[in-house]
């Protein structure tokens, strides 16, 4: 037997952003065993609920995270929404699926041009995120904001777009999607990024079950789950295929992710088509009593927050369980039995989101 | 060897397109009607309600009745729109030009004028 070395992989290292320690058990080359410690961007958002009241706590939850901000909000809105049987106007609903899709195509811009900078293919790296510009404009276009928007509220949106404008953007969208099929085309038939991901990491379909894994992670070992098959919101008027892929390797989830900015383009379509006329809220009074478990899906995969209430307008409890957090026994799996080069690849196939899973 | 040149056709555009970037002295950024800069507020219509600083989710905005000032911490103003929202002589408004930097973080104070110096003004 090789004599065992423990290397250690973050928290600083090229190919992640944000902080996560991973001791390495290595046998020469090999990777046998994987420790991982968290906990180094905590910053107790949880307890503030304590603190603001449930209609401030919208913003702290929009800032979770700098990439899904959104779909953090809508999340904590509808668990609220909920808890104090508001019914939410049509077109809210719908404006809040137009920007959680758009939130998603922007998520996995920014996931392909990272991973392709992490195989060292800076033009494409480039080239995803001079795309992703487009959609951030968008963004502060819609909603003032290119990163925390502050639209959702409890009870419905605080922005409307008006028709002319969502006319504008379903030409923008396809502006967008016009320049982004050469870019997926690379991904999906390139010599290079299929050489570097092809067979690294893999996960069973059984270990993606057993181990908990969600959102594209799971989606590329074979299992269809996606929280929008709830048909929470207005998904429940747009019929969402979850894409799914069985090799389970990084090359797969890579996959998904190319192929579900065409499925949110094409959602966005058909919002923008779809949409009522209408009010965008509905007023709140009174305070939240009771708790309730709300589930949405994210780019990452599916999303828990439980909200607590006690009459007042502060909550008892509000928690939140994001995808990294519950991707992270599947990439220990993954990492197991393969090559010390291959683990930041390997690590970035599961999009991690530290400060998602600290909070 | 086609398998490696799937890129080359968007390189080689690239090269003869003009750049993607704004050269930033050379041209100035294009705000958005909804573009967040920074808040201002008409001192002449304030009636000193303090709604905006009871409603403001991070505690900026600071409103002294006694000594007649309203105070805003840019630094901690999440540009939320909530105090342009409650507002009810709608003094407030949101600016497209963002805060310039200071030296110092401090909060930037305007005196409210009284009802009888806004009458002689």
């Amino acid at each position: 037997m090789a004599k065992r070395t423990i290397v250690p992989f973050g928290p600083q290292h090229p190919v992640l952003p944000e902080p996560i320690h991973l001791d390495l058990v290595l046998e020469d080359e090999m990777v046998v065993d994987v420790l991982p410690s968290v906990g180094f961007i905590h910053r107790g958002l949880e307890l503030l609920c304590q603190k603001k009241s449930f209609q401030d706590m919208v913003f702290v939850a929009e800032r979770i995270c700098g990439i899904c901000s959104f779909i953090h909000g809508v999340g904590y809105c509808q668990g609220i929404e909920k808890v104090m049987n508001l019914d939410i106007p049509k077109r809210a609903q719908f404006l809040r699926v137009f920007w959680g899709e758009l939130s998603r195509v922007h998520s996995h811009l920014l996931w392909l041009g990272l991973a392709a900078d992490a195989i060292g293919f800076e033009s494409l790296f480039m080239h995803s995120w001079r795309v992703r510009e487009k959609v951030l404009a968008i963004f502060e276009e819609t909603t003032g904001g290119r990163v925390i928007f502050g639209a959702a509220k409890v009870g419905g949106v605080r922005i409307d777009i008006s028709q002319d404008k969502l006319d504008q953007l379903a030409i923008a969208l396809d502006e967008i999607q016009k320049e982004y099929e050469p870019l997926a085309k690379v991904f999906l038939e390139d010599y290079t990024v299929q050489h570097r991901w092809s067979e690294v990491g893999y996960l069973s379909k059984e270990d993606a079950h057993q181990l908990g894994a969600v959102g594209p992670t799971a989606r590329a070992s074979g299992l269809p789950q996606d929280m929008r098959k709830l048909r929470y919101g207005a998904y429940e008027d747009l019929e969402v295929e979850p894409i799914v892929e069985t090799a389970g390797d990084c090359y797969a989830r890579c996959v998904v992710r190319v192929k579900e900015i065409y499925q949110s383009l094409d959602l966005m379509r058909r919002v923008i088509h779809k949409i009522p006329a209408g009010e965008i809220e509905t007023k709140v009074t009174g305070f939240p009593q009771g708790e309730y478990f709300s589930r949405v899906e994210q780019p990452r995969g599916e999303v828990v927050y439980y909200v607590k209430g006690n009459g007042t307008k502060f909550l008892d409890r509000f928690r939140v369980r994001t995808p990294t957090f519950a991707n992270i026994p599947p990439l220990l799996q993954m990492l197991k039995g393969c090559t010390l080069a291959d683990v930041p690849a390997i690590v970035l196939s599961i999009d991690p989101c530290i400060s998602c899973t600290e909070r | 060897m086609s398998d490696i040149l799937k890129m080359f056709t968007t390189v080689i555009k690239s090269l003869f397109k003009k750049s993607t970037c704004r050269q930033y002295p050379f041209k100035k950024p294009v705000f958005f009607d909804r573009t967040k800069g920074h808040i201002q507020i008409d001192r002449e219509r304030c009636i000193l309600c303090s709604l905006c600083d009871k409603r403001c989710p991070t505690g900026a905005i600071n409103v002294d009745r006694n000594a007649r000032t309203w105070a805003i911490n840019s630094y901690k103003c999440i540009l939320c729109f909530r105090c342009v929202e409650v507002c009810p002589v709608t003094c407030l408004a949101m600016q497209q030009q963002y805060s310039a930097p200071e030296e110092i973080k401090k909060s930037e104070v305007v005196e409210i004028p009284a009802k009888a110096e806004k009458a002689k003004a």
